[in-house]
């Protein structure tokens, strides 16, 4: 209890727990005790990296990645592999992300290299503790353009940036049409493969076959996407209304004729 | 004779659960339904309710195929039933809005019945299960408003429940009992959707059996400036009419030294109970000096009640397709951690929901609903003789009127604070 009373005042009359302190899982975190301190100099800012990225959560602390103990204030240097050099990034980032490590092995630019300046790794693209989603941005010269001329890239960028304003002009339409309570659960779906298509493409593909399978499928394939929301945008309320409003009135004149004869 | 017991009982219990004779009586025979020669819409309000409610059953049915009564599903279910599932929308629209349309039918009718006193004498039973129908339908609608799990019904449901906590020795334990614990969780949303869906609408309808039944046994009522009047030529005396009228308006008299019956004019009731027994035919209604016209359910009768139901879904067809903005509130999912600025019951609670916030405390505001309700159930017994003619009992009507306009004048009230 003391302990926790301790972490607790420490997580929160420190700088750096001040920006950590909305999650409270941290408090049982024996790594992130240490870590933010000053017993460790200038580890704190990994533990302020990792809350921004999307790895911030208590299933993937310090501990998933570096081994050791979060739990065991005594033993945690138990299981304890420090800071994972080159290549064994890939394989311990593979220990969750299988499929994405099987296709990065099947593809040659992910090989070992003997100039290990241009040995791209997960760490190259998603970076470390502020894990993130590869966005546009990784595609610079200063991690591409240590091993290839950047120009090269030129034509890649392009094509992922047409890729991904396809993808937000469509998304926007299907979020209009869940508005409006039009079908869009299968757009939403097309949407999602068409990214993991491109995500798959990523890791295993080269950047021509990549270039070529974004313009050749992955774009064709979203714009008919797209041509059709834009054809069914609308159902027809008021046809639909009238139409069902007349048959009324029918069965009511019909109705009435007979009372009439009735009558008569 | 051992034998007599047994053959009464399931003579009567098939009496009860199949009155097929005197539905084909009242459809085809001219002595025992009478038209109702009220040529207003209003007249057939209830069948107008029965319709609506096959509509609303079937609704019901087809949204049952793909909602899901889950807290984290719900929401999402009717989100997918209102715009993947084939015409979803026009079901989830016309099941939230037919369920308005028929509470408004059913307030129609009981004030009707109220204003013309149709609740006297042999129709009193029909008062009864009509005022257990309507009840059952205003739990229906509020079981039924919790289930999308939106924002708005979470939290109305909140309220509602919490109320229950006010009423005395029982409160918490009614509240306790309709969360199925001390918030508003996963488990009432099963529990609502039980009643929602099997126990209310099964009580319904047996209710319904025993009310048209009952209709169908005493027939509708009479317009109320209608009196019984007895041929003196035909009448021979016999007595039945005095024993069977139940507002003691026939009495047996000698004005030429036979006996003959005489009808009370200020205590007839125009109920038609003496019609039937007449061995002679010499009782007839009449409106003055005009004889009520009387003739078969069918084809007549049906014929307008056919044309009041058809007019009421035109309506209700129009508020779906062309009005359904206008009367459905925009959904977002229920969050118990976030309360909606304003919390806004159905339409029919909506007064009485204004009638508690007004009131010094929760517990009058209920007091108060409570003797409006039991007010209203027990009205053959405290309004039980005298003419039905609104012209003649001008207090009486008053009161109705009084009651009417506090129901409109707390909804509106409601809607606009």
């Amino acid at each position: 209890m003391k302990r926790i009373l301790f972490i607790s005042i420490v997580v929160f009359f420190t700088a750096h727990m001040a920006q950590a302190a909305d999650a409270l899982f941290l408090l049982q975190d024996a790594c992130v005790k240490c870590h933010l301190t000053s017993e460790s100099p200038g580890s704190g800012s990994s533990v302020i990296s990792w809350k921004k990225g999307v790895h911030f959560g208590p299933d993937t602390g310090c501990a998933e990645c570096h081994g050791g103990n979060k739990f065991l204030y005594m033993a945690f240097k138990k299981g304890h592999m420090g800071t994972p050099k080159g290549r064994e990034a890939n394989e311990m980032c593979g220990r969750c992300h299988v499929n994405e490590i099987k296709e990065m092995n099947a593809r040659s630019q992910f090989r070992s290299r003997s100039d290990k300046r241009c040995e791209a790794t997960c760490v190259t693209c998603h970076s470390h503790h502020q894990v993130e989603k590869a966005t546009l941005s990784i595609i610079n010269s200063g991690n591409c353009g240590t091993c290839h001329p950047f120009e090269k890239a030129a034509t890649l960028t392009q094509a992922l940036r047409d890729f991904q304003d396809i993808i937000t002009t469509l998304e926007g339409m299907v979020q209009e049409r869940t508005a409006r309570h039009l079908p869009s659960i299968m757009a939403e779906r097309e949407i999602k493969a068409a990214q993991t298509a491109l995500k798959r493409g990523v890791h295993a593909m080269t950047s021509s076959e990549l270039i070529e399978h974004i313009q050749g499928k992955l774009i064709p394939t979203l714009s008919e996407l797209k041509g059709d929301l834009s054809q069914t945008g609308q159902r027809n309320w008021i046809f639909q209304g009238v139409m069902v409003i007349l048959f009324l009135f029918l069965c009511l004149i019909f109705v009435k004729y007979y009372q009439r004869r009735h009558h008569a | 004779m051992n034998n007599r017991p047994a053959s009464f009982i399931k003579n009567r219990i098939i009496e009860n659960i199949r009155p097929w004779e005197s539905i084909r009586h009242a459809f085809f025979h001219d002595d025992t339904v009478a038209p109702v020669t009220l040529g207003d819409y209003l007249a057939y309000s209830g069948i107008v309710s029965a319709v609506l409610l096959v509509f609303q059953i079937v609704t019901g049915l087809l949204l049952l195929f793909y909602y899901s009564p889950h807290p984290m599903k719900a929401f999402e279910s009717v989100v997918f039933i209102q715009n993947e599932a084939p015409n979803g929308f026009l079901f989830v629209t016309l099941h939230a809005i037919n369920a308005k349309l028929i509470v408004l039918m059913l307030f129609i009718h009981m004030f009707r019945i109220m204003y013309v006193s149709a609740h006297r004498g042999p129709r009193s039973h029909q008062w009864y299960t009509g005022s257990a129908l309507l009840t059952l339908m205003l739990i229906t609608g509020f079981s039924g408003y919790l289930l999308p799990w939106s924002q708005q019904s979470f939290w109305a449901c909140v309220i509602g429940t919490e109320a229950m906590r006010t009423i005395p020795l029982i409160g918490d334990g009614v509240a306790w009992l309709l969360k199925g614990g001390k918030e508003v969780s996963g488990t009432t949303l099963a529990i609502f959707y039980g009643f929602h869906v099997i126990l209310l609408p099964i009580s319904i309808v047996i209710l319904i059996w025993f009310h048209l039944k009952r209709v169908w046994e005493t027939g509708v009522s009479a317009p109320p400036d209608m009196i019984a009047r007895i041929e003196k030529e035909s009448c021979i005396g016999c007595g039945l009419c005095e024993r069977i009228c139940p507002f003691e308006a026939i009495a047996m008299d000698t004005p030429y030294g036979k006996k003959k019956a005489c009808v009370d004019q200020n205590q007839c009731n125009g109920c038609r109970a003496c019609l039937g027994k007449c061995p002679t035919a010499s009782i007839g209604l009449f409106s003055g000096e005009t004889p009520m016209k009387r003739e078969p359910l069918f084809p007549h009768g049906v014929l307008n009640r056919a044309v009041a139901s058809l007019v009421t879904l035109i309506i209700l067809f129009a508020a779906v397709f062309f009005f359904h903005g206008l009367l459905m509130e925009t959904r977002t999912p229920a969050d118990p951690l976030v309360t909606p600025d304003r919390i806004k019951p159905d339409w029919y609670f909506m007064g009485p929901y204004q009638l508690l916030k007004v009131m010094p405390s929760e517990f009058m505001g209920l007091l108060t609903l409570a003797a409006v309700f039991l007010l209203m159930v027990f009205l053959p017994k405290l309004d039980r003789s005298g003419p039905r003619s609104p012209e003649k009992r001008p207090v009486y009507i008053f009161l109705v009127k009084t009651a009417i306009l506090s129901f409109i004048f707390f909804t509106l009230w409601g809607f606009i604070s």
